[in-house]
């Protein structure tokens, strides 16, 4: 809020020095957003916006933190009139309303039309124009109907569901049984501290006036307010909550600049607040690492206009009724060091050596970094929401989830949270081909869905390779990506065995892909998808392992694949074949008129004796013999 | 002939060829000439079949003699003379090399493994914390209960099954944290927020965020405390001196509520701290006792503070970073960028 230096001035006795003033309502009150010579703008946040985004308040916090002395507010008029309007109160919120008779409405004098032109209010006539002031001037929305064009009793209720009311906008809405309207026996005359009624409405003609001020309760507005999205300055500032001690003191002031007949005041009966005080201990004080003086504690709380009482090791402090955000002892502290000076609080490092302990997850990422980065992959981060076309690929592919969709997404391409990893690896890869040859990708995050109607997170790590070519099936290529999954599996775990499906013995932890032409990626894609949680579970300890004592003797066999056959149940089949077979490794794998030919090098080894060349010979006649039941043509 | 006659003459001739020996090659050719088997010296071998024993001894002497000669003087002349092959090993340091690829990291990844690092410094154990959180965690626990107007600091992404949301700050863990574990401690939480934005260069509907928060006993863990902290970090982060500046600002779950600047890298003011020399870095404060007292936590004992503050702009000050949005664009330029 904007607030000008020669408005300021009608409040305090002192003048006021604007860099001074900016300097400090920087350090300890508000974010100060311009300063020029005629105005100063601060930031005021939602728990000082009732006592301090008004002239009076402002004037208020000015004089705490510079003690320029505030001036006495002009109360004074006479009240002749000895009527009291009759105000049926269904709700429990707080309500004052006076009867004004016999005035006369008209033109504002010129100081008034100044001030509210300068917060950019067109001068209507001097009762909406004086309403208008009275909330810059105090921050209590004011609200004045014409008594001639209502027809008592007045209801401060609950619209009826579907009731109509007709704004001063002249705009028509249909309301619901949680917005509050202050009511005659006609209906609403005003949707309550948001708008009024075109038929109450004061015009030039109007004689005889209600002035309602009041606190409703913040959340019936703010509900109401984006029900509606009808968003007023009064609106704005009752969500913020009314300090009722202002609606008290702008009940009289108002009075101040009319003429005519002034009535009584209707005063609801007042909601329950805190009366008893807050107990501040010096203890408090001392926890929060001040070195203040008890001295300088009682200055700051009187120039926060508190009213206290020191007891042995506390006081009891009644706080300034105006500011609403102070309701406990951490409130008071609160004031007390920003009066004190945050740029006086000594910095001080922890004492307590407490134990470190990360979770796992960190570390256990870093380590899948840094082999993926050694095998060339590099680390992007995605969006983790996805749109439509990824949730219907998914569903396309035979995936299994239940998605969580978004109320309220963005961007259509963010409606969904994100269930699999892959989605934004895709994006990327299709986005770095445009000028990369090969793309190589990985990301690590979290990825959600539902499950039993239940949220379900899981930790994963996805990894993808895509490539400008354009070719028929990149075997090689596939094979190779194939290869540098397993190399990084294996670091994790020797047991792991990739093929479409990941797994270490029977648990699946991810799976492999190749596809095709899909999210504008030209050509062959291959992706894996792996879950970090169970991969955690299963790294292995690191034993130590007896290194062989005894030397092995390795045999090759090669040979033509005829049929497309699982190279796992080659393997599977001659591991079969002798407990002495300690490992089996490809030596060499190639294509030829479209046949794949493999050479395997089979390393048998004992652990209790050196292995004759004859036994592992005649074993080695029993697998090739085994083998050529399958669809292969062995070579020599 | 004469045994000593050929002996002679083989020396004359090697001599001679070797005289007109131009490169590396010919001498090569040269060598094979004499030395291979049945080469031109082993061809005098033949006198050891004919020749009687005596003669034999001699002869043998001065075969070996002259076989020492031979293999000396090739040795000598072939240090005069570079192969091919040795020019090529003399130049191949020169050449252009075959390259590998070396995978990068994110920066995000990079930094955050450094933020973590140095908190543990400061005695702050890392916990990992969900996205996917509930409408109470995030706001109703901190303070912040539905039609509070400090909602509308933060735009919410929703989740359509109700009371649930896309975290909009880590703070979503402080009272699922302090619920679940027993005071004292020190944790960071760090990862991704969510917020409905429109996009620009400051803004980004996903980045992330650190959240520090110690609970301790009381005096320790302070007003103090936290400002040496920040200090600290900070000073560490971006390796230079670090100034900080604390201003009251309001947080519900927080009270005193706090802004923190640090002092600019600028001498005399800059743009980037619109010439103020401060740059308003973090949030932070003393826990609220309403969030020390959701989590469990005896107020009169333990007393907290919180901070939080936005990973990608710390990067984006610390590299020049010109836009939020390079960090999600999942552009391999701008990741290659910082390795």
């Amino acid at each position: 809020m904007k607030f000008y230096f020669k408005i300021l001035k009608n409040y305090l006795k002192k003048p006021i020095n604007p860099k001074r003033v900016a300097l400090l309502l920087e350090r300890k009150s508000f974010e100060v957003e311009e300063l020029t010579k005629d105005f100063i703008k601060v930031d005021i946040l939602p728990n000082r916006f009732g006592d301090s985004a008004n002239f009076f308040g402002f004037a208020k916090e000015l004089n705490s933190l510079l003690g320029l002395g505030l001036k006495k507010l002009d109360l004074s008029f006479s009240q002749s009139l000895k009527e009291k309007p009759l105000v049926k109160m269904r709700v429990k919120d707080f309500y004052t309303l006076r009867i004004v008779k016999d005035i006369k409405n008209g033109e504002s004098p010129e100081w008034l039309k100044r001030i509210i032109e300068l917060y950019d209010y067109k001068p209507i006539n001097f009762l909406v124009d004086l309403a208008n002031f009275i909330m810059l001037e105090l921050g209590t929305p004011v609200h004045i109907f014409d008594l001639d064009k209502i027809k008592p009793p007045i209801q401060v209720r609950f619209a009826k569901k579907g009731e109509k009311f007709i704004g001063l906008n002249s705009k028509e809405f249909s309301l619901e049984d949680s917005d509050l309207v202050i009511a005659d026996s006609l209906g609403p005359i005003a949707l309550a501290g948001i708008l009024g009624s075109e038929r109450a409405k004061v015009d030039l003609a109007t004689k005889n006036i209600a002035i309602e001020i009041a606190s409703f309760n913040p959340q019936f507005i703010y509900k109401t307010q984006r029900r509606l999205k009808l968003f007023t300055e009064a609106g704005f500032r009752f969500e913020r909550t009314v300090p009722i001690s202002r609606v008290m003191l702008a009940s009289q002031r108002i009075c101040h600049f009319l003429d005519g007949k002034i009535g009584q005041l209707f005063v609801s009966k007042k909601p329950k607040e805190q009366t008893f005080p807050i107990i501040l201990t010096l203890k408090s004080v001392k926890d929060l690492g001040l070195e203040i003086s008890e001295k300088k504690i009682e200055k700051i709380l009187k120039s926060l206009y508190f009213d206290f009482e020191k007891e042995k090791d506390y006081y009891l402090v009644r706080k300034d009724p105006d500011r609403i955000d102070i309701n406990s002892p951490e409130d008071v502290l609160d004031e007390i060091v920003r009066f004190y000076g945050y740029e006086n609080v000594r910095e001080t490092l922890p004492k307590t050596n407490l134990k470190i302990s990360h979770s796992r997850i960190y570390s256990f990422s870093d380590l899948l970094r840094n082999i993926l980065t050694s095998l060339g992959f590099d680390e992007v981060i995605n969006y983790s929401l996805v749109g439509k076309q990824e949730i219907d690929f998914l569903k396309n592919e035979g995936f299994v989830f239940q998605e969580i969709e978004i109320l309220n997404p963005p961007r259509p391409e963010f409606s969904f949270v994100r269930p699999f990893l892959f989605l934004g690896l895709m994006k990327a890869a299709a986005l770095n081909l445009g000028f990369l040859e090969n793309v190589n990708i990985f990301e690590i995050g979290k990825v959600y869905s539902f499950l039993k109607g239940k949220v379900k997170e899981e930790n994963k790590i996805a990894i993808l390779s895509a490539s400008r070519k354009r070719q028929s099936f990149r075997k090689q290529e596939f094979l190779s990506f194939k290869g540098k999954l397993e190399t990084f599996l294996h670091k994790i775990s020797p047991e792991i065995k990739v093929e479409k499906d990941i797994r270490i013995s029977n648990l699946n932890i991810g799976f492999l892909k190749a596809y095709k032409d899909v999210f504008n990626i030209p050509g062959d894609v291959f992706i894996a998808e792996i879950s970090i949680d169970k991969l955690m579970k299963i790294q292995r300890e690191i034993l130590f392992k007896e290194i062989p004592k005894y030397p092995a003797i390795l045999r090759d066999i090669s040979f033509y694949m005829l049929e497309p056959f699982s190279y796992e149940k080659i393997k599977e089949i001659i591991f079969l074949k002798s407990p002495l077979i300690e490992d089996i490794e490809i030596l060499d794998a190639y294509e030829k008129d479209n046949l794949l030919s493999y050479t395997l090098r089979i390393i048998f080894r004992s652990k209790e004796r050196t292995l004759k060349e004859e036994e592992v010979d005649k074993i080695l006649e029993e697998i090739k013999k085994e083998l050529s039941k399958l669809p292969l043509r062995l070579r020599s | 002939m004469n045994w000593l006659e050929e002996i002679t003459n083989l020396r004359n001739y090697v001599l001679e060829r070797l005289g007109k020996v131009q490169d590396r090659k010919e001498l090569d050719e040269l060598k094979l000439e004499i030395f291979k088997r049945k080469g031109k010296l082993s061809e005098l071998k033949k006198f050891f079949d004919i020749l009687k024993d005596e003669e034999k001894k001699n002869f043998g002497l001065k075969f070996n003699e002259l076989k020492n000669e031979l293999e000396r003087i090739f040795k000598e002349k072939e240090r005069q003379t570079t192969s091919r092959e040795e020019k090529f090993l003399d130049v191949i340091f020169s050449f252009p090399s075959k390259k590998f690829y070396l995978g990068s990291q994110h920066i995000i990844s990079l930094e955050q493994k450094r933020i973590i690092e140095i908190f543990a410094k400061l005695g702050f154990s890392a916990i990992d914390s969900p996205e996917v959180v509930s409408e109470k965690d995030n706001f109703d626990y901190l303070n912040i209960p539905s039609y509070h107007p400090a909602r509308d600091l933060w735009n919410t992404i929703w989740i359509k099954k109700k009371g649930l949301l896309l975290r909009t700050h880590t703070s979503a863990y402080q009272v699922p944290y302090l619920k679940n574990n027993f005071p004292p401690f020190r944790v960071i939480f760090i990862g991704k927020v969510f917020r409905f934005e429109a996009t620009d260069r400051r803004h980004e509907i996903q980045f992330n965020q650190i959240e520090g928060l110690s609970v301790v006993k009381r005096p320790e863990g302070n007003l103090g405390e936290l400002k040496g902290v920040l200090k600290e970090f900070f000073e560490m982060f971006f390796e230079r001196k670090v100034k900080i500046r604390l201003r009251p600002s309001y947080f519900p779950f927080v009270e005193p509520g706090l802004e923190v600047d640090i002092s600019c890298f600028c001498k005399n003011g800059c743009e980037f701290c619109s010439f103020t020399k401060y740059i308003e870095i973090a949030g932070a404060g003393m826990v609220h006792p309403d969030v020390l007292k959701r989590g469990k936590i005896d107020t009169l004992t333990f007393q907290g503070y919180a901070f939080g503050c936005g990973l990608e702009r710390l990067l984006m000050i610390k590299y020049n970073i010109p836009d939020i949005r390079y960090f999600l664009s999942g552009d391999l330029r701008f990741i290659k960028n910082f390795s």
